[in-house]
């Protein structure tokens, strides 16, 4: 259980004059969930983007399963890709298509299923997530809360190795939140598939997380099991645990 | 039944816009028009030099096929300057201006701006849409003015340049052919076209519904019901200029 | 004098972007080329059918007007000259030379323009271009590659509509207003479009699809921020369709009618 599947060696990358992630390095362990938080703007997006080779790192290696993402061509960027689910921020399901074409998408482009199976296949996605019999439904007759259980389902759909989380209780209340903890948690605890959860929700990140990162200006400030970060002294790791505005953690 | 019904409340949205018209902000007004202006007017010149250029190459191979190469100054004032480069430049302003304004419009309403200026008691009519609509109805005559003079200017370079007309008669043809009726009917379809576009680009960005959705669809119904529209206008309007329909 | 500078400063800015956005839109083009040149049928079919129910209804109401404007202004020009059994050859040739491709084109323009660049700057800002990419299913080439094709194939079948449309209008107020004799219109009009001039408005009217959609979906594709993001989206894409339209008109009249080079 304890091998890393993603490592990330020295990872820099710039926009421009900005420098977004600063030399940072840190191993994922199979089967756990890390969760990465930080305020706004300390690079968590980029971070996720470089794992799955949306974006290149300007220095530094991304390794996932033993890859180097930013060494491959794209057609094997595209067979490495079927090893990730994501989620994303408010879902990104595709809004021309019913709920249920959405969750069959990445089986349709890569496995030549039968029909039945492919249908057996979106109820028992939807059914984890708690959605089932929804598959007629628009994404624009959802609720925020279903948008997203309907984006997990998507993600799970092609049984990842690894699924990532884009703020995965941002714009929702507090009520649905936490059934969204619960469900990463249980869907985790299930499939034993390896998370990576980026967020600013302090609760959800203590009622989710294995492991945590935290990120400040572009490095990683708070690295370890859940309890060691949340034990630590680190007035930045303070300040953000303990929700106070006063700190070096500078709010524009 | 719609259809009608969307008529209706459009008709109803111009007539309170031009009840506030004494009211409306002149400022943003003049402000408006001269980003407005500025912002196509490379865009309409691009467009009418070449629709000039096209128009004298072909017109002078057509003519030469005649036997009448000499009448090219008189074909480009008939045809151009009555009806292609106002045409053209109207049709470009249009799409350029009414889309733009419709994306804007939306953006604040599915930005819920708009919300937020009725809530602090500033009527957007006045302070925001009609001055965009006057804006566009003065601005639209200008630039389809110079539009049509670049198109006459760029004719006239290629005739007399690269056709090898005599400059002398090419102009004086030209000139000749323009009467003060064709002015005046430019104006007037500029005018008109003008006054739909704001209108329209207002009123499909002030109903736009909610998301980013919104905004390309309040663009989209206003630049295909503007050449709808402005292609009947246009011919309605020539009709009464020039006659001969009916 | 400051407005006279604001102007010259709008417009180097202006020719500059244009520069630039022109061999950006190169470059997209080729990466689309590369990746998907060939759509996927289910959305290439899906596209062309969208593409042609939003562009029917306005080219019959625009092109139909038009029509009748030549025949209105040129039955004018010609009765001048007297030479009345020119006024079908005349209607004909500016028809299927510049006004059904061009109208045509426009159509694909506003709606490209509006609707496909903001419908691929919705699936930008809303992260699905990048669901695409994580799905390991490339955009390009179920995206953006069946709206180019679509562009390709629906805009020529458009300019046969126009065509018809237009020379249906010439038709109703030469013989309706100015007393023409139908039939002979109708012959002289059908003399004068040789199989060329149909073959040159077809490959017209393809490249002009092509083009704008391409405009569009680039716009689309680099889209950023929100709904305004979307709105600029659009607005960017309008523009370089209309300038889009202009320089490929004077490029392809140059070579498929011989017509000669404006500027040498």
């Amino acid at each position: 259980m304890s091998d890393p599947v993603i490592e990330l060696r020295d990872v820099t990358r710039r926009f421009g004059a900005l420098t977004v992630l600063d030399g940072v390095s840190m191993s994922l362990l199979r089967g756990e969930t890390t969760v990465i938080v930080g305020p706004s703007g300390t690079g968590k997006s980029t971070l996720i983007k470089l794992l799955v080779g949306l974006l290149k790192p300007d220095a530094g290696t991304v390794l996932v399963d033993g890859q180097d993402v930013g060494k491959l061509g794209r057609a094997e960027l595209m067979r490495l890709r079927r090893k990730f689910g994501m989620l994303f921020q408010d879902g990104a399901l595709f809004h021309g298509m019913t709920v249920a074409q959405n969750v069959a998408f990445p089986l349709r482009h890569h496995l030549a299923l039968k029909r039945e199976e492919e249908e057996r296949r979106v109820e028992v996605a939807l059914q984890q997530v708690g959605l089932p019999g929804l598959g007629r439904r628009r994404p624009d007759e959802l609720s925020g809360g279903q948008r997203k259980r309907v984006g997990l389902a998507r993600a799970l759909v092609m049984e990842p190795m690894i699924v990532l989380f884009d703020e995965p209780t941002s714009g929702l209340d507090p009520v649905t939140s936490a059934a969204i903890d619960e469900l990463i948690v249980d869907t985790r605890k299930r499939l034993g598939l390896t998370f990576v959860v980026i967020t600013h929700d302090v609760q959800s990140c203590v009622h989710i997380a294995d492991r945590v990162g935290m990120l400040w200006e572009g490095r990683l400030r708070a690295w370890g099991p859940l309890a060691e970060v949340t034990a630590s002294t680190d007035p930045v790791v303070r300040q953000f645990f303990d929700r106070r505005s006063d700190g070096p953690i500078k709010v524009v | 039944m719609d259809a009608l019904a969307s008529v209706g409340a459009f008709s109803r949205f111009c007539v309170r816009g031009v009840r506030v018209l004494p009211r409306m902000d002149r400022r943003e007004t003049l402000d408006v028009a001269a980003s407005m202006a500025f912002g196509t007017l490379l865009v309409t010149l691009a467009v009418t030099a070449f629709a000039g250029a096209m128009l004298t190459v072909q017109g002078f191979a057509s003519l030469k096929a005649f036997g009448t190469p000499e009448l090219l100054g008189m074909f480009i004032s008939l045809a151009g300057v009555r009806e292609v480069f106002p045409l053209i430049a109207a049709g470009c302003i249009g799409a350029k201006l009414g889309s733009a304004l419709a994306a804007e419009v939306a953006t604040l309403r599915t930005g819920q701006q708009l919300d937020a200026l009725e809530v602090m008691g500033i009527e957007p009519l006045e302070h925001l849409l009609m001055p965009r609509m006057t804006a566009a109805t003065l601005v639209t005559p200008l630039l389809a003015g110079l539009g049509v003079l670049c198109g006459l200017g760029a004719s006239g370079v290629i005739a007399t340049l690269q056709l090898g007309v005599d400059p002398g008669a090419f102009w004086a043809r030209a000139l000749d052919s323009i009467h003060p009726r064709d002015i005046a009917a430019g104006l007037t379809k500029a005018l008109a076209f003008g006054a739909l576009t704001g209108s329209l680009g207002c009123w499909h960005g002030y109903t736009a519904g909610s998301g980013p959705w919104a905004v390309g669809r309040a663009a989209n119904l206003t630049v295909v019901q503007l050449m709808v529209v402005g292609a009947l206008v246009n011919l309605l309007l020539s009709h009464l200029f020039y006659g001969g329909l009916l | 004098m400051e407005l006279a500078r604001d102007a010259l400063a709008a417009l180097g800015e202006g020719a500059r972007d244009l520069c630039a956005g022109a061999a950006r839109l190169m470059l997209f083009v080729v990466s689309v080329l590369r990746h998907g040149a060939l759509p996927p049928a289910g959305p290439l079919a899906e596209q062309c059918w969208v593409l042609s129910r939003q562009c029917v209804l306005p080219v019959t109401l625009v092109v139909l007007p038009m029509g009748a404007l030549i025949s209105l202004q040129g039955a004018s020009l010609i009765e001048s000259f007297g030479v009345e059994r020119l006024l079908a050859p005349l209607v004909a040739l500016t028809a299927v030379r510049e006004l059904a491709p061009g109208f045509a084109a426009m159509m694909v323009a506003m709606q490209a323009g509006t609707a496909v660049s903001a419908e691929v700057a919705v699936m930008r800002v809303r992260e699905e271009l990048d669901a695409y990419e994580l799905m390991a299913v490339d955009p390009l080439r179920h995206v953006v590659a069946p709206r180019l094709w679509a562009g390709m194939l629906v805009a020529p079948l458009l300019s046969v509509l126009a065509l018809l449309w237009a020379v249906m209008g010439a038709w109703a107020v030469a013989v309706g207003a100015r007393g023409f004799a139908s039939r002979a219109f109708l012959e002289g009009c059908l003399v004068t479009i040789t199989p060329w001039d149909l073959a040159a408005m077809t490959i017209k009217s393809a490249v002009f699809g092509l083009v704008l959609c391409a405009v569009a979906c680039f716009e689309g594709w680099y889209a950023r921020g929100g709904a305004l993001g979307v709105g600029r989206a659009t607005n960017r894409a309008v523009v370089g369709a209309i300038l889009g339209i202009l320089m490929f008109n004077y490029v392809l009249n140059s070579l498929l009618y011989g017509a000669p080079a404006v500027f040498t």
